[in-house]
């Protein structure tokens, strides 16, 4: 069951449908209820601050060129991840085709897991770092659903996985942040 | 393999699933991004003006209009639509592109023989649109040769589909010059094609550094 709760703006569907039609003042004022969740997902996704401000700026570009395909069945905020997740996952197969280190190289992420140094996951701050060093796939899953409380169909779908696959990550995810946190931490 | 299964409620239930619940969903980025993307947006409508300098005549709905050709080209800028919008918002694992699947053997064109789209005499392109058109297509280019074969076989097929439904239309327009609805089917495909351009390009890292 999704927990995503769809922080829509009073008058969000006027706005919406005066974009629609052209209006980039509208437009404006949807990029200001939402490019801290975009950025947000964007951030924790990538860990990269700079990409995470170009892959923000190409969803609002790639959703003003799209507004004639939303058809308000899902919350703008949801859409607006949709496209976001996409521009994520595209990057990264961007770098995979050219070779360069992937922010999907699940084996090598895990050593970089197992070898960060120690952190205090009682502080959100910490909890955020360990988060980040999760490998790709786990971390991806695990943003998605625990913090912007998402379902595991909506997860699956956003990234192109199966429903299990998205299960098994946030179980990968889970186990590695515990055995990073010791067996006191959160329980 | 083991088949993991969690309740509805784990979230509630899990010390450590709840506390990242509440970390902070919304993160403000460092820089306010809205002129970068409404200079962007602004730049894209632009491209699209001045696809056609100037208007074609309008005359009474086209008594002499070849409405299958119409039809016809009108279906093929549809589909070309819908594939651009399915490039821009796609899927992100979907399968390897049905051509690849179905021919492994074949190669993409070598990027510096890709050519834009050839439009017939009735195709009114002013300087600026060539201009911007020439730039996109030198930064698609440079995208194109870092991606993986299947995707550049599948923008292949999308910029094939574009010359199709620009043939489509042209050889309409021989039919009926002054349709209304033939201009614009033609002015679609314009602005396809630079929105192919654009979306490959974006998705270039090195473009990091050339946000507006």
């Amino acid at each position: 069951m999704s927990q995503a709760v769809e922080q829509q703006e009073p008058g969000e569907a006027d706005w919406t449908a005066q974009a629609r039609a052209g209006d980039t003042a509208a437009f404006e004022r949807l990029y200001r209820a939402h490019a801290g969740r975009v950025y947000g997902l964007c951030l924790r996704m990538t860990r990269d601050s700079q990409v995470a401000e170009d892959l923000t700026q190409e969803t609002f570009v790639n959703a003003w060129r799209n507004l004639a395909t939303f058809e308000g069945r899902s919350g703008f905020g949801t859409w607006l991840h949709r496209i976001a997740v996409n521009a994520v996952l595209g990057r990264r197969r961007s770098a995979q085709g050219r070779g360069e280190v992937s922010m999907t190289d699940e084996e090598g992420a895990e050593r970089e897991f197992a070898s960060a140094e120690p952190t205090d996951p009682s502080t959100p701050l910490d909890l955020e770092r360990l988060i980040a060093t999760l490998p790709a796939g786990a971390r991806d899953v695990l943003v998605l659903y625990g913090v912007y409380g998402y379902s595991h169909e909506e997860a699956a779908g956003m990234l192109g996985v199966a429903v299990g696959t998205c299960k098994a990550q946030l179980h990968r995810a889970r186990r590695l942040l515990r055995e990073r946190m010791g067996p006191e931490a959160l329980n | 393999m083991s088949t993991i299964r969690f309740g509805r409620d784990e979230r509630e239930r899990d010390p450590l699933l709840r506390e990242i619940g509440t970390l902070p969903r919304e993160v403000a980025p460092p820089h306010d991004l809205w002129a970068g993307i409404r200079a962007q947006i602004e730049r894209e409508e632009q491209a699209q003006a001045n696809a056609v300098p100037a208007s074609p005549p309008l005359r009474a709905p086209g008594l002499s209009l070849s409405w299958g050709w119409a039809l016809a080209a009108g279906v093929g800028v549809a589909a070309v639509s819908v594939l651009f919008t399915w490039l821009a918002v796609r899927a992100p694992a979907e399968a390897p592109p049905q051509v690849a699947a179905q021919q492994p053997s074949l190669q993409p064109t070598p990027v510096e023989a890709i050519r834009p789209v050839a439009y017939g005499e009735y195709a009114r392109l002013g300087p600026e649109y060539v201009e911007l058109r020439a730039r996109m297509l030198e930064q698609f280019k440079s995208r194109l040769a870092g991606l993986s074969d299947g995707t550049r076989l599948r923008i292949e097929q999308d910029l094939a589909a574009i010359q199709k439904a620009a043939d489509d239309i042209d050889a309409a327009l021989a039919e009926d010059p002054a349709s209304r609805l033939l201009n614009q089917l033609l002015l679609s495909t314009y602005q396809e094609e630079l929105r192919l351009y654009s979306s490959v390009a974006a998705e270039e890292p090195e473009s990091a550094g050339q946000r507006t």
